[in-house]
Formats: C-alpha cells, structure tokens, sequence
C-alpha cells in the first residue's frame, strides 16, 4: 500500500508500507496514568520516526499528545500524524508540533487532492496563543514586536 | 470596552471567507450534509426542528450600543424580527436561511462579533459577571482576563477536537453572578496582598444528566502562571478525557472517575514541564487589555452630594399631576427602583436591569424594535454600553442616578419596564419544544403560566429573590439543577411530564437541588409552582432565603404541597 507524507514546506513524498512498519506507531492512553507513558526514555534520543494515529476526525487526542511529547518529553525526532485526519486539521497538526502527516490512498482520493494541495499552502494567521513550533508568529507575539 | 485591532479583524474577516466558500460547497451539492455538519458546527450554526439556528457570541456578555442596532438589523433583515438571548451569554436567531448566512457573518464582523466556537467540542464563550467593572462588590474587574482568556481560546489548534464542549465562567465578587461552580471551569479572582491578582481554578462543575458542583482545584495562582495553568489543564482533559461515550465526557467525569488528587497530580505534572517562555507575550497583553478597559469618563459627584434618584411622588407629579404616593406610576417606579436597579461601584451611579421576562413574553426575547431601543437609551444614559446576563436579561451599566426617572419613563414607554429582576416570574427557560431539536418538552408556554400565575403574589407578598428555571430536555440549558426552584421537562409516552428540584442555587455556595417525586402534567406545573411558594412564605423566619428555609426545614413540607391530599394530582 502507499501513503502520501505531506510536510511543512509543502512537500509531498510517496512511502510504502515499509517506511510505516519501520516507524513507532504510538498508542494512545485511554486511562489516566503518571508516569512513563510511552516509554520515552528509549524513544526521546531515538533516530526513529514518531506516528501517532487519530482514530476519528473528532478524536483531538493526538494534537495534545503531540504538544505534550515536544513540550513536556522533550522528543526532537520526527513526528506525524495518521490516520483519519481531514485537510483542515493539518494547519493544527503543524501548530502542535508534528511534522507533517501520513496519509493513505482512501484518505486523499476521498478529500481530493485539491484540498490536501490548498492545505499545504502557508498558514496566513495562526491565531493568538503561540504555540511552539509555529513557523508563523502568533498574534500575541506580533502585537508584543510592533510594542518593541 | 475591548475594540478590535487589526489581527482581531482579520482574524474574524478570514473566518467569515472560508465559511462563505463552505456554504457555497454545501449549496451547489459538492459536500453532503453530513460533511457539512462540522463545519457549520464550528461557526455555531445549528440544525433545529424546523431550520437553521445560529448562535452568535457576546463575549462575556458586553455588547455596545452599534452592536445591539446590528443585531436588531440581522433580526430584521434575516430571520422574523427578534433574537433569542441564553444563558451563557449568547443570542440566538431562529430561523436564518443557509444562504444568508455568510451574509450575517460579514454583518458580525462589521461590528466586531462573530459565531466562532458557539458550538462543537471546544472552549465555547468565556462568560463573567453581568456586573463586571460596576459593581459595588467587585474586588477585580474580570473582563481583561475574560478578554485574555476569549483570545487564547479562539482556534487553539490543540483544542479544537476536545472530548466534549468545555464552558469557563469568570467572576471577581464574593457574591457569584457568573454562576462558575457550576461550569467545567469557573475562575474567581480575588485581590492578593500585594494588590497583584489570585485565580482559585473551580473545575469539574456541570449540569446537563450528571450534575456537578465544582471543585476548588487549586488556589491562588498568579496571573503569569494561569494560561500555562489552564493549558496543561486542558492538555491533560483533552488526553484522557472519556470519548467512548458523550455524556461521560465532560471533564466533571473525568474528575469523578479519577479523583481531585490523581487530577491535580497529572495537571502539576503537565503543568511543571511546560515551556514558560511560551506565555512571556501574554504580560504585555494583560496590560494591554487593562488599557482598554478604563472606567469610562463619569461625571464625578462629590462624595458628600447625594444625589438619589427622582423620588416616586415627583415623577407621579410630573407625569399625572399628582403627588400622591399611591398613585399607580408612583407605585410602579418604586418596586421597579427596588427591583431592577442594583448598587455601582461609582458614586452617583446605578446599574439597571432590564427585565426580558414580560407577562406573556418569551423570557429571553427581544424584538428588533426593542434591541433598537436598548442601543438608544444606552446612548443617552449609558455610555453606549449595555450588557446581557445568564437570567436572559439586559444591562444598562453606567446610568446616572438623577437620570433614572427618564430611564424608566423610557422602558415603561417600550413596554420594557417589568419589574421583576430575580422574582419568581424572571424565569430563565431554554427555547424547549417550540424550537429545539433535543427538547423533550415544551418550555416557553411553562415559564408562561407560572409567570401569569405568580404575577399577583409577588406584587401582594414581599416574596423577594426567587429563582424558577425551566428546561426542556435534561440538557438543563436553563439551569434547572441550580434553580430554587427547577423544573425539567421530560417526554413520557408522548405525553409532556414535568419534574421538580427544590432547593438548588448557583451563587456561591451553589447546590444541586433535591427531586421531589413524580413528574406533573403541564397544567398542574404553575398552581404547584404557587403552593411551594406559599410554603416558603409561611414557614420563613426574617429574612430568610428560599434555600435557607429549605435547608432548615427539608423537603418533607414543600414535597406535601406539591402531592398532598388536597391537591388530588393527577399524574401521567
């Protein structure tokens, strides 16, 4: 099977079946844990990819879990979404620290490759809280340089 | 008031495009219904029961005199002239065609609003105290945070796809208009020693099928530390919050399931390890905000004048020639002074409320005629600003005390002069049946009858602050939980059946109230509604509050009342 990985900078590059099996597809807790969730120890140093799959459009999880990864794990690694995710949520996959996103045949036949094309574009406004890997500034961040 | 800048305009400007370009896609059949549904769901357009519904936000419930106009024009121009004011602070239109409505959005951009959030499962309007900046009790001013807290919202990417829709409410007064124990999260903010400001974080408070009192989640958080606060809060809510089944999702489950101690200990966790230096534009813009809320430019009244407002005798005099107390205007402008005017923080001033719950009226309606009236008298006695409250009602914020004469000759003269603010008959009900696809029950005609029921007690009895809230489906958009008294409307083999709590508050000691028994019909609501009150009347001591009387008595004797012999209830 084939998949598009779409990344920031709009590149869209074709992997197989091999390239995914090679990454870390990471499961998302549904219970409540402290501790260790993804046994990062091995995975923040790791050469290897990072997945994190939303099971539904509705299902935001993994926008959190990417953030908390970055943010609070402190991974530097790479790091895509996939799974059933549609155009529009790219934009926020970007702002909360993925690198881009795995998509398969169904889902960019389904959208079209239109939409998947226009979402790649640059992000024009990212909104006010600046999130950390925006490549955009945030509103706040601008009206705080025009200040200075 | 907070005016937009460039970035907030552009921000609702882009919105409106791309919504614009979505409702074209859906009218000439490109995406389905079903693909349009999240979409719209985002813009706060909804599918009712017999069209279209959009919400539109009132940021913590502050509108301008323009504002108003504007939506009285959208009232007019596209939906059947009158708008539908809710409890967080909102206003709904009932029935605006799909096709006009990028045409709306453009008009709310015009004036700064928009319908962004109003729906889906996201942070939806921040609401605070109706009062916020006037009143007398007020220790801090939330509507800089408020505004703070409605930017970090508006399109968060990590919080756009929450498990369920998430309500913060605000207030910065002991005494709690704001209702926030009984939101997901509600703030309370208070003035520390060093005059800088505390947060105590309230979390996990609801209604809807579980209600739920807040818990006091953590104490005196400082300003810089609450964003980063909020957001590994909502981090943590947004991973583990239960998505397998929707009325299990609200974070006051979550709270339930895993207790205060394990919660708080994941959010200090979250909370220890976010980067800081993401927040440092966030000082800049509090101060900022500060700036835009400056008190306006009162006439300042020298602190040993009194002016007090017109007496009842002089306005009988000036409007029928006579000075007599009794005379029926006299009379009228006194419980309405007592009622509908509240205390200001400003010496010489008053704050009024404008009763939204007429004899026969929809409680929470207002026509277009009416909400061009509201911009005109806020023009001319109110700095232009106005407010709307989670009992459905309008604020006049900054009037005058020697003007309220001509304040109420004016809302007398629109019909708009019903003094009941916090009576029995100010009801706070949900559209229910007549227009909402979830109800179970009609509402509206409910909230009538008691109201025409109860109208004559309260003027014969010093019955004071009562509150009735109405809710068609056990959603409990009206609160119901936390009424003093509440009724829900419920569907029982095609019949309508209606529910009574007793003893429910939102302020700040917020209770869920007790259920008495069995449903009633419809037509036994209101006489029931009259003989609990008649209760309360006989059985309270001084100045005792409905809920103090039913703490102190129990339900034993109002439970009597609604199902003793005498009444010989018929029940569905």
């Amino acid at each position: 099977m084939q998949y598009r990985l779409l990344s920031s900078g709009g590149e869209v590059r074709l992997v197989d079946d091999e390239w995914v099996n090679a990454a870390i597809t990471i499961a998302l807790q549904t219970e409540l844990e402290t501790g260790d969730n993804y046994a990062l120890e091995k995975l923040v140093s790791s050469e290897q990819v990072l997945l994190i799959e939303f099971q539904s459009v509705a299902d935001g999880r993994g926008f959190s879990s990417a953030a908390e990864l970055r943010e609070n794990d402190g991974y530097k690694g790479l790091l895509y979404a996939c799974g059933r995710l549609n155009p529009d949520q790219l934009t926020l996959a970007f702002q909360c620290g993925f690198d881009g996103m795995v998509v398969d045949e169904q889902g960019w036949v389904s959208y079209g490759e239109a939409a998947w094309q226009q979402a790649l574009k640059p992000v024009v406004d990212s909104g006010y809280a600046q999130t950390r890997w925006n490549a955009i500034d945030s509103i706040w961040m601008l009206r705080g340089a025009a200040v200075r | 008031m907070y005016q937009y800048d460039q970035h907030d305009q552009k921000l609702v400007d882009q919105r409106s495009q791309e919504f614009r370009q979505q409702v074209s896609r859906r009218l000439s059949g490109l995406i389905s219904e079903d693909e349009f549904k999240p979409l719209r769901l985002m813009n706060g357009l909804y599918l009712q029961l017999h069209a279209y519904m959009l919400r539109v936000a009132i940021p913590y419930g502050v509108l301008s005199s323009a504002q108003m106009r504007k939506l009285a024009y959208i009232a007019d121009r596209y939906d059947r002239g009158y708008g539908h004011f809710t409890t967080r602070q909102n206003i709904q239109f009932n029935w605006p065609a799909l096709v006009d409505t990028p045409d709306i959005l453009d008009e709310l951009a015009s004036i700064q609003m928009h319908a962004i959030q109003t729906s889906g499962n996201c942070i939806r309007n921040i609401t605070t105290d109706p009062f916020a900046g006037v009143a007398a009790d007020e220790e801090v001013d939330p509507r800089p945070l408020a505004e703070l807290l409605r930017q970090w919202s508006t399109l968060h990417p990590e919080f756009r796809y929450l498990p369920r829709k998430f309500k913060f409410a605000i207030t910065g007064s002991a005494n709690d208009r704001a209702a926030i124990k009984v939101h997901d999260i509600g703030l309370r903010l208070k003035s520390g020693a060093d005059g800088k400001v505390l947060v105590d974080i309230w979390l996990g408070g609801g209604q809807g099928r579980t209600p739920k009192i807040a818990q006091l989640f953590r104490e005196n958080v400082s300003i810089t530390e609450l964003l980063p606060y909020l957001e590994a809060t909502m981090r943590v809510y947004n991973r583990y919050g239960r998505r397998d089944n929707k009325y299990k999702a609200r974070i006051k489950i979550l709270l339930a399931e895993v207790g205060l101690a394990e919660l708080q200990a994941e959010v200090e966790e979250v909370f220890s390890k976010i980067d800081k230096s993401r927040f440092e534009p966030v000082e800049a813009e509090l101060s900022r905000l500060d700036s835009r809320f400056i008190k306006p430019l009162y006439h300042e009244i020298p602190e040993d004048e009194n002016p007090e407002p017109d007496e009842p005798a002089n306005l009988a005099v000036s409007l029928t020639g006579t000075s007599d107390l009794n005379a029926p205007v006299a009379h009228e402008y006194n419980r309405w002074l007592e009622r509908n005017v509240k205390q200001h923080k400003q010496h010489g001033y008053a704050i009024v409320v404008v009763s939204l719950k007429r004899i026969e009226g929809i409680p929470g309606d207002a026509s277009a005629d009416e909400m061009r009236e509201f911009a005109s008298i806020a023009d001319d006695y109110s700095h232009s600003e106005l407010r709307v409250t989670h009992r459905q009602n309008v604020v006049l914020p900054h009037v005058k005390q020697t003007d309220l004469a001509s304040v109420w000759q004016r809302l007398s003269d629109a019909n708009l002069a019903t003094s009941n603010i916090d009576l029995p008959s100010d009801i706070i009900a949900c559209p229910g049946m007549d227009y909402c696809a979830l109800a179970t029950a009609r509402s509206i005609p409910v909230a009538q009858e008691i109201a025409a029921h109860i109208r004559a007690k309260e003027k014969v009895t010093s019955v004071g602050d009562l509150s009735v809230n109405i809710s068609g489906c056990i959603n409990a958009c009206a609160h119901h939980h936390v009424a003093n008294i509440g009724i829900l409307g419920l569907d029982r083999g095609g019949v309508e059946n209606y529910q009574i709590t007793l003893g429910g508050r939102s302020d700040e000691n917020a209770r869920i109230g007790e259920r008495m028994g069995r449903g009633l019909l419809a037509s036994e609501i209101a006489p029931a509604v009259d003989r609990i009150i008649d209760v309360y009347l006989d059985k309270r001591q001084l100045t005792e509050t409905f809920s103090d009387t039913y703490q102190r008595i129990g339900k034993a004797a109002f439970k009597d009342s609604i199902y003793g012999d005498d009444h010989a209830i018929q029940t569905a």
